[in-house]
């Protein structure tokens, strides 16, 4: 069982490769667009410059994107939870942030508020809150009412209500919005430092590569935010292990 | 006006849901370290007269005192232990922190000198399981953990909403007889909600007897039985009788007009 869990993913890894390198060296696949990933690989590890710099800069701002959407989600959740009035308030809005396709208005972003990682933050922070608002409030209020009403039977406090059940109840819904906002935050980065005029972080790279056409740079960039992506996911998912042993999504299967 | 040593007075209380009338002028009296019963049918009202005892739902009429006092008082003072009918046990926390729970919060009430809890989860039989999570107890003892837990803060009252409900009949045999254990060295007065005659006949000192919609007395059977209650109790003859004339009563509330 643990032989299968390392190899099935490793096989499934490395067809999906060889699949990508036999295309583009078969098929007639011009050389401005797809690269096979074993000339990107090549060109990461011997010709390229900064790719390390930029890797973690985009890196430090995605996770800071989703820290800062992880706050101020679980204020509007915890708001919404506490009063039907807000919750029909801030839904409309909330909503709008999370259908409205960011890569239309984040130009606009840059304009407004200017160069550097304040734009990347902002749209990558605006474009996360949603998910966290929505997961903090309805795991908030989905605590047992049988828990609740026994806490009550003692006067707790809200604040000791929150903190003894309400939040860990609500820390599954918090990991799946997690797992969902790293893409969006990494994306949001990417792209919002491709238009950020600025030479910070993979998306800065990429866009200038996209503009002379250089597919090697280009792919690169590809290649070194899906490692980001992967880091993330892997470190939620060791997160869960630890904090979310009860929970049933956790637990071993009995075979 | 209540006698001097009520735990709990019940004073004309009414209690009206849009159409459905669930209590009616319910007037009783909880002695200190009494083991009280409320026996009815489904849908008599027991759950909502202890919300409105505990002060978790509002009466239409009618007023309760607990210890001289209001609910929210003795909830405040942490004078009320809670056994819900569903354990509710806090899934992340283990047997010991779920036992717990409750004096973590309101910290300002708690008793002076705290409850054994680790001699409390032994005498109940879950010692080496202290370090357990709840998923990985067995419905009884998930049900015995909630059970410390209430005796656990050393309240002078307790509420329990049918908390052998959801066991089998063997397993609810064996919580009754635990529950007697724990109950006698408490000292607690106990308001018990169930409709198992053979569980109010083994636990109370006395039975209140509930009709259906509206839910009013209409029996308060006295159950002489001596104490302390031993399991061999329900093999007596006392106790077969005592069993039947519970059941007759509950007939005659449930359907007035058969007899
Ligand atoms: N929140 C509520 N809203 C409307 N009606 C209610 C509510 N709670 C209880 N009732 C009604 O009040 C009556 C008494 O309900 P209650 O739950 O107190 O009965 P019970 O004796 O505890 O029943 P059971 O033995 O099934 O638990 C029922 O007819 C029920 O439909
Ligand atoms: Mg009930």
């Amino acid at each position: 069982m643990r032989t299968r869990s390392v190899v099935a993913p490793a096989l499934g890894i490395v067809t999906f490769f060889g699949l990508w390198e036999l295309l583009v060296r078969v098929g007639n696949v011009p050389s401005y667009s797809l690269r096979p990933p074993s000339q990107v690989l090549r060109y990461l590890f011997n010709d390229s410059t900064g790719f390390p710099k930029a890797t973690w800069q985009t890196g430090a701002d995605a996770l800071e994107a989703l820290l800062l959407a992880l706050l101020i989600g679980l204020a509007f959740g915890s708001l919404m939870a506490a009063s039907r009035w807000l919750e029909e308030a801030a839904q409309p809005v909330l909503i709008l942030i999370q259908v409205t396709p960011w890569v239309a208005y984040s130009a606009s972003v840059v304009l407004w508020i200017g160069g550097g990682s304040k734009p990347v933050l902002f749209v990558a922070t605006l474009v996360c809150v949603p998910a966290f608002a929505f997961a903090s409030m309805s795991g908030l209020r989905s605590a047992d009412p049988a828990a609740l009403e026994l806490l009550r039977c003692v006067d707790a406090s809200a604040w000791e209500t929150l903190w003894h059940v309400r939040l860990p109840n609500a820390l599954p819904n918090l990991f799946t919005a997690a797992r969902f906002a790293v893409g969006l935050s990494l994306a949001a980065v990417y792209f919002t430092e491709g238009g950020a005029l600025s030479n910070r972080g993979l998306g800065a790279i990429g866009a200038k590569a996209l503009a002379a056409t250089a597919a090697l740079p280009l792919w690169s960039t590809v290649f070194c935010s899906a490692l980001l992506g992967t880091i993330a996911l892997v470190s939620i998912s060791v997160l869960e292990r630890v904090l979310l042993g009860w929970h049933a999504s956790q637990r071993r299967a009995a075979r | 006006m209540s006698p001097d040593n009520a735990a709990i007075h019940v004073d004309g209380v009414s209690k009206r849901f849009d159409h459905v009338c669930a209590l009616q002028d319910i007037t009783l009296t909880v002695r200190a370290g009494e083991f009280f019963t409320l026996l009815g049918a489904s849908g008599s009202g027991k759950t909502t007269l202890l919300r409105i005892i505990a002060g978790l739902e509002r009466a239409t009429n009618g007023t309760v005192e607990i210890e001289g006092g209001t609910p929210a008082a003795a909830r405040r003072a942490k004078r009320i232990g809670w056994v819900p009918q569903s354990p509710a046990l806090l899934p992340w926390r283990t047997v010991e922190e779920n036992v717990r729970l409750l004096t973590q919060v309101n910290r300002s009430a708690n008793r002076r000198e705290p409850v054994d809890t680790a001699a409390m989860l032994a005498r109940v039989g879950l010692a080496g399981f202290e370090k357990a999570l709840p998923h990985e107890l067995s419905g009884g003892m998930q049900q015995r953990v909630a059970l410390v837990r209430a005796f656990a803060l050393g309240a002078p009252i307790l509420l329990m909403d049918e908390p052998f409900a959801a066991l089998d009949e063997i397993t609810r045999f064996e919580m009754r007889h635990l529950l007697v254990d724990l109950w006698q060295s408490s000292g607690a007065a106990v308001v018990f909600v169930t409709h198992s005659l053979a569980e109010a006949a083994y636990l109370s000192d006395r039975v209140a007897v509930l009709t259906s919609r509206p839910g009013r007395v209409s029996a308060i059977h006295d159950i002489t039985a001596p104490r302390p209650r031993v399991p061999a109790l329900e093999d007596t003859p006392e106790f077969f009788a005592t069993v039947t004339s519970l059941r007759d009563s509950l007939r005659l509330a449930m359907d007035p007009g058969r007899s």
